[in-house]
């Protein structure tokens, strides 16, 4: 401004767009240009403010296929990904920006902890931010059961009967959400409205004000280094001076927006899909039931002992430290040199989370039966897993359909066995004798299921060879439907409790001394068995 | 106090004027219809079961298949229990494991309850042998009634085994859960 002009103009002309448009006057008209700095914020609010605008447009174009209720949400599900023009598209995109927005929240809140940013005025902000969290991770947990597959059924049973272990309401807590005793269609159905009603409009409200503080009281923090530090007074009045809105940041926001749009239309395009397993059965529980990466912290606690203790009161005084913290941090200072404690304490929480988000998967620390276990690696209800994969045509069953047996391991002697002779019925797997054989993805499947059963060293096949340890049958059931049964059978080494060691015992039969095992316990000596049993259909196989 | 007090005496030590009692007055009742929208909301979505569905009673129309004493434990899936027996009486035992609500499996070849969750295991008359599971398997009140209707047993408050009189009629009430004993 020169010396001699006249008043500025009011409103000034240059914020004109601000004040006519209503979404523009949400906004700052400018920043301290230090604010703005990329590796202060990280643009970890706007970032997910914009994955919640994400899964509003791709929320809204996927309830238009989708009902909940249990007759029709699983076939709603198949409708939209094979159906459906961009139907899986949609349903990946949705799925990845959830991710990304939980993702993106917490990755806010440490930012926003380790820069000291929650001091002062912004106590309020962070516990509005603090309730965001909160929803964000019940939004995407209520859109867990909405597939209404195994995978979504379970994880949902098992978080919802955490609350149970509340004391005194957790019963009545439990039936609200379920709708009764268990889940079903009442159950999804309040999921649904909780998913696409109530938590989304707590979400705007609460988004609304949290922003209101940033954007009209307090705006964002300055780093701690400039407000704090030593800067000679040219960097200062660099690092103070304004940036507005119209055009320096907009330009920049629509950049980011665009590049992260890009990358999530690649990711989606090329590894990212989301998952969608067997329908829901509420009378089989699948083996290793998985919380969703953002609980497994929660399911590492749980293994450590009593579900009312680990699973209701440590995470909730665990949330209620967070929602407290800048009541309970008196000291004034925002460097991390000046408030090392503070720094400590956030690293090592961090640290604590990782490593209790490691017990919470489900390899840890659970005892599953070898046999069980193998078949769930190969033959899983949680996902498609290997046997599913397989190219439908490499599935081979015997004559006009009928039961081919594949001998996985099997006693030597069964292979020259006449009764086993005929090759369209029964196959005997072997390695092969030369290299350079190619193999199909089925006959690499068994040659890896063979290796892995054999090298077990908990699994052994049946003392008196009265069946293969381990077979694959393939069979044809109509025209594009296969049935195929994994089955192990074994027989396991009794071993003292104490020492560890295999106990013998006399055999009656030859009077000799041999292994004891399991069977010689039981009235019925049989071997032990587990099958898993794979459906497969033509065009629902994940293998071609 | 230097409040103005119109229309009414000054409020003496320790009693309350007029104000300050239609004050707490209209507080109370604010509070009162806060309390009563809560429990109209949670009267309204609490949820109910019709009769014969889970979480009602169920009644069992071939009495005489269920499996006796020293017989493998026969499932209700529909209404979410193991019917078991042994020398002491029955049990319907609910399906779900009391560890996290997984559905457990009765293996025969082992004679005991597994859950493929977390591995949690119980005998067949629903004691913890071993695994995470804090306490034994839940179960469901049996009622036994004789021809006439009259109640001639029940499980007890403890859960304990019931003895079944002959030719009885029997109802699992699958709404009245009772907790199995910690482990």
């Amino acid at each position: 401004m020169l010396r001699g002009d006249g008043p500025t103009e009011k409103p000034n002309p240059r914020y004109m767009a601000q004040v006519k448009s209503f979404v523009l006057h949400t906004r700052p008209k400018y920043y301290q240009r230090a604010s703005t700095w990329f590796t202060h914020t990280w643009r970890l609010g706007w970032l997910a403010v914009f994955f919640f605008i994400v899964e509003a447009v791709t929320g809204v174009l996927l309830m238009v296929f989708y009902a909940p209720t249990p007759e029709r949400a699983y076939g709603d599900m198949l409708k939209i990904i094979s159906g459906v023009p961009f139907g899986q598209f949609i349903r990946d995109l949705h799925r990845l920006a959830a991710e990304a927005m939980v993702a993106v929240v917490v990755l806010h809140l440490l930012r926003v902890f380790f820069t000291g940013s929650y001091k002062g005025p912004r106590r309020f902000t962070w516990l509005t931010g603090m309730v965001l969290l909160l929803v964000t991770l019940f939004l995407s947990f209520s859109g867990y059961l909405l597939p209404w597959d195994q995978l979504a059924y379970w994880a949902v049973t098992i978080g919802t009967s955490i609350a149970e272990e509340v004391p005194i309401v957790g019963n009545q807590i439990t039936l609200l959400l379920r709708g009764g005793v268990d889940i079903w269609g009442q159950g999804l159905l309040r999921f649904y409205l909780l998913h696409v009603v109530l938590l989304p409009l707590i979400a705007i409200i609460f988004i609304s004000v949290h922003y209101y503080k940033v954007a009209r009281e307090h705006s964002i923090s300055l780093p701690a280094s400039v407000e704090e530090g030593d800067l000679d007074p040219e960097e200062r009045k660099r690092a103070e001076e304004r940036v507005d809105l119209i055009p320096d940041l907009l330009t920049h926001e629509l950049m980011l927006g665009s590049l992260v749009l890009l990358l999530m239309v690649l990711a989606v395009s090329t590894f990212f899909h989301a998952p969608l397993e067997a329908p829901a059965d509420p009378n089989s529980t699948p083996l290793q039931t998985e919380a969703p990466w953002y609980f497994l912290w929660l399911q590492g606690l749980l293994k450590l002992g009593n579900a009312t203790l680990f699973g209701v009161v440590v995470p909730g005084l665990f949330v209620l430290l967070l929602f407290v913290i800048p009541w309970l941090d008196k000291n004034p200072y925002r460097l991390a040199s000046r408030r090392r404690l503070a720094v400590a304490m956030g690293a090592l929480t961090v640290m604590v989370m990782v490593i209790l988000s490691y017990m919470g998967t489900p390899s840890y620390g659970i005892e599953t039966p070898p046999a069980q276990e193998i078949l769930a690696r190969y033959a899983p209800q949680t996902h498609p897993g290997p046997v599913r994969e397989l190219p439908f045509d490499q599935l081979v069953a015997g004559p006009e359909g009928a039961r081919r047996t594949y001998f996985v391991s099997y006693p030597a002697s069964w292979a020259s066995d006449e009764r086993y002779s005929d090759d369209e019925r029964y196959v005997f797997v072997r390695e092969p004798e030369v290299g350079g054989v190619q193999l199909d993805d089925f006959e690499e499947l068994l040659l890896r299921l063979k290796s892995d059963v054999e090298t077990d060293p908990d699994l052994m096949a049946p003392l008196d060879e009265s069946a293969p340890l381990a077979i694959v049958t393939v069979e044809s059931l109509q025209p594009n439907l296969k049935r195929i049964e994994l089955k192990i059978t074994y027989d396991e080494i009794v071993r003292d409790p104490r020492s560890g060691e295999a106990r013998t015992i006399v055999d009656q039969q030859t009077g000799e001394e041999r292994l004891m095992i399991k069977r010689d316990l039981k009235d019925d000596p049989a071997p032990d068995e587990e099958s898993a049993v794979v459906l497969l259909h033509r065009y629902s196989s994940y293998g071609d | 106090m230097n409040a103005q007090h119109i229309g009414g005496e000054p409020g003496r030590a320790g009693e309350l004027d007029r104000r300050q009692f239609l004050n707490y007055a209209w507080l109370a009742s604010l509070g009162v219809l806060f309390v009563q929208g809560a429990l109209v909301t949670y009267q309204f979505a609490k949820p109910r079961v019709r009769e014969g569905e889970f979480g009602s009673e169920v009644s069992i129309d071939a009495v005489d298949s269920l499996p006796g004493e020293g017989e493998q434990p026969l499932a209700f899936d529909k209404a979410k229990f193991w019917w078991v027996e042994s020398e002491a009486g029955a049990l319907a035992l609910y399906k779900v494991c009391t560890h996290l609500g997984c559905i457990y499996d009765w293996k025969a070849s082992e004679g005991k309850f597994i859950c493929p969750c977390h591995g949690s295991q119980f005998m067949q008359m629903g004691k913890r042998l071993t695994g995470p599971a804090p306490r034994d398997l839940d179960r469901f009140v049996i009622r036994a009634y004789d021809q006439e209707g009259n109640l001639v047993a029940e499980t007890n408050e403890a859960g304990d085994p019931l003895q079944i009189p002959a030719g009885a009629t029997v109802v699992v009430d699958t709404g009245e859960r009772i907790r199995g004993a910690p482990a």
